[in-house]
């Protein structure tokens, strides 16, 4: 599987929404597609959050079935296999963990623009 | 957007991978991390001239696109590609969180493209089993 260059890296990821491209084309131009693009930008984020939190959770699952089956071998039976497999199921968790943060950071700037459009010139609930 | 581009694309022989189009990084990344679990190649793109001058190159069995992203439309983007390349087969979606403007579906519905919500692609069994659907085994 390979990516583009546009895709931020891990580091990028861990400020906040970096690496995420929040433009749009100009207001007016094409209004229809904007106003749907904003209630598109917010239902995406909400698939992207339910994505991740999905995954968290198999992942937790698969790390804590891991976890329960190493200890209960005894000490001089564990493979290296056991283990390693064990460490990249934590790293899964720390990953899906650490987007499901950046996912629910975006769809709250998201609800922020949404509540711009429908109520121009009012503050969010959030910047009150 | 025009890429210029001298090779023909291989129509003859689709690559069996999924290209996804997508700008939203964090969709990518979900893919990203659900396509890792399987076996199926792909190419990812956040970038539609990236996406677009690999498309005109390689042509895969199957092509999501997202209807909105800021540089261009998901349907000017098929249709930029229908214009240079040959996509009797490739099954084609186009990817939305909501339903897109009606002239743009009679657009799409003239073409070999199908819908797809934003919510399947973020789901591992239900991305999984569309793969398995459209992909043989690599």
């Amino acid at each position: 599987m390979k990516s583009d260059s546009a895709v931020p890296n891990d580091e990028s990821q861990q400020h906040g929404l970096a690496g995420v491209d929040e433009s749009r084309p100009e207001a007016g131009k094409r209004p229809e597609i904007d106003r749907n693009a904003s209630s598109h930008d917010l239902r995406a984020s909400l698939a992207i959050v339910n994505g991740f939190s999905a995954a968290l959770g198999a992942s937790f699952q698969d790390l804590s079935d891991q976890y329960s089956e190493i200890i209960e071998l005894e000490s001089d039976k564990i493979s290296t296999e056991s283990t390693d497999r064990l460490m990249m199921l934590d790293a899964d968790c720390r990953f899906c963990l650490s987007r499901l943060r950046t996912s629910i950071d975006q769809l709250k700037h998201r609800l922020a623009t949404e509540h711009e459009i429908l109520n121009p010139g009012q503050l969010s609930d959030s910047e009150q | 957007m025009s890429v210029d581009l001298a090779l023909p694309a291989n129509v003859s022989c689709p690559l069996n991978e999924l290209v996804l189009v997508d700008d939203d990084a964090l969709t990518i990344e979900i893919v990203s991390w659900i396509l890792k679990k399987g076996t199926h190649d792909s190419h990812l793109f956040t970038n539609t001239g990236a996406a677009l001058s690999y498309l005109k190159l390689n042509t895969p069995r199957l092509l999501i696109v997202d209807f909105y992203m800021p540089e261009m439309t998901g349907l000017d983007f098929i249709s930029d590609l229908y214009e240079s390349t040959n996509l009797e087969h490739t099954k084609i979606y186009l990817c939305s969180a909501v339903r897109p403007p009606r002239d743009s579906v009679e657009r799409f519905a003239d073409m070999n493209v199908d819908m797809l919500d934003k919510q399947l692609i973020c789901d591992r069994s239900k991305l999984t089993e569309l793969l398995d659907r459209h992909l043989a085994e690599s």
